[in-house]
Formats: structure tokens, C-alpha cells, sequence
């Protein structure tokens, strides 16, 4: 007999991020790649 | 600050695979010359600048990501005496929210529209930056296939 998957373990759906954590993401995001660029050209 | 940058983190890499695509191949030369900070800053500020229309005849506009958790916004006007007017506006990434913090010691922080079309804008700016100034793409972080030549 199956047995009926319990809620823990369900997969948590993926949440929107909220407007502060789309600009939080932006600004680490920009942050990075500025930090690569300037990464290559130490090298 | 450390909750929210962790959870940025979370939410921006995935895996470690998906972190393996955000380092730098080594042994790789750059044909450009290197462009100091304030200059890179320039070029994001050209893009960030036109995220938000027509700057107005004898006015200035900067918008641009100083650093991972600020933002600045800078307008220059002429007003109705042709006199020149400006305004800087810093919005910080905090863990109660985004706070703006303008000249005047004026602190608030940012709800609404506002805090919708700043979120916006910051992510259209990445997008951007990261083709036109950095040459990579935005979702894999890596070189665009014209830059690798």
C-alpha cells in the first residue's frame, strides 16, 4: 500500500523573492561580476 | 546584514556548480586595457541613467551599484529660474529593508512603487552591465561567445 507523502516531505516550491531581495540579488550580482573583471585584469 | 547577504547568497547560487560558473578562467589575458573603478562605475552609470527615460534638456541623471548593498541616484535639473538644482539619493540593502537615506539627514525607508521600480531598475541594471559593460552573460556569468575571440 502506498503511503500518502507527508508534508516534510514535499519539496518546498521556490518563493518570489521580495523587492528587497531583488535588489539585495542585484547589487551582490553586479558586485560579482565587477569583481571578476577586475579579477581578469590582475592576472 | 549577515542574514539577508546569506540568504542572497542562497538565492543567487544554487549549487557549486552553479558557483564554479562565476570564476575566473586563469591564464587568461585581457586585450583591453584595464579600466580603474571609477571608470567601470562610469560605464554602469551611462546604462543605469537611461533605465529611467529621457533625462530632461540641460539636466544630468547617474544611477549606478557603488558597492554590493548600496545604491546611488543623482539628478541635476534646471529649475523654473534656469537655476541648477540637484539631488542624491543613497539607498542601503539592510536587513529591515531598503533605507534611503537623502541630504538633510533625512532616513526613511523605502515601501511601495518605489521600492518596486528601484528593485526593478537594479535588476535590468545587472542585466545590462553584465552584457555591455563586462561582456558576460547575466544568468551563467559567463563570456559572451563575441568576447571569447
Amino acid at each position: 500500500m502506498n503511503e500518502r507523502p507527508s508534508l516534510e516531505q514535499l519539496p518546498t516550491p521556490e518563493a518570489e523573492p521580495t523587492f528587497d531581495e531583488m535588489l539585495a540579488i542585484a547589487g551582490l550580482r553586479v558586485a560579482n561580476i565587477r569583481g571578476l573583471y577586475q579579477q581578469e585584469s590582475d592576472e | 546584514m549577515a542574514n539577508i547577504l546569506k540568504k542572497v547568497v542562497s538565492l543567487v547560487v544554487t549549487d557549486k556548480d552553479e558557483l564554479s560558473q562565476f570564476r575566473m578562467p586563469k591564464n587568461r589575458k585581457r586585450p583591453l586595457k584595464k579600466l580603474t573603478e571609477r571608470e567601470l562605475l562610469q560605464l554602469e552609470s551611462e546604462i543605469g541613467a537611461k533605465l529611467f527615460g529621457e533625462v530632461p534638456k540641460g539636466g544630468r541623471r547617474e544611477f549606478f551599484c557603488l558597492d554590493e548593498v548600496t545604491w546611488i541616484w543623482h539628478e541635476e535639473w534646471l529649475d523654473q529660474s534656469n537655476k541648477r538644482q540637484s539631488r542624491t539619493i543613497r539607498y542601503e540593502v539592510q536587513d529591515k529593508g531598503v533605507l534611503k537615506v537623502q541630504e538633510g539627514a533625512r532616513y526613511s525607508f523605502v515601501e511601495g512603487e518605489e521600492l518596486k521600480n528601484l528593485a526593478t531598475a537594479a535588476t535590468m541594471y545587472y542585466e545590462q552591465v553584465a552584457r555591455q559593460v563586462y561582456k558576460r552573460d547575466p544568468q551563467t556569468g559567463q563570456k559572451l561567445a563575441a568576447d571569447l575571440v
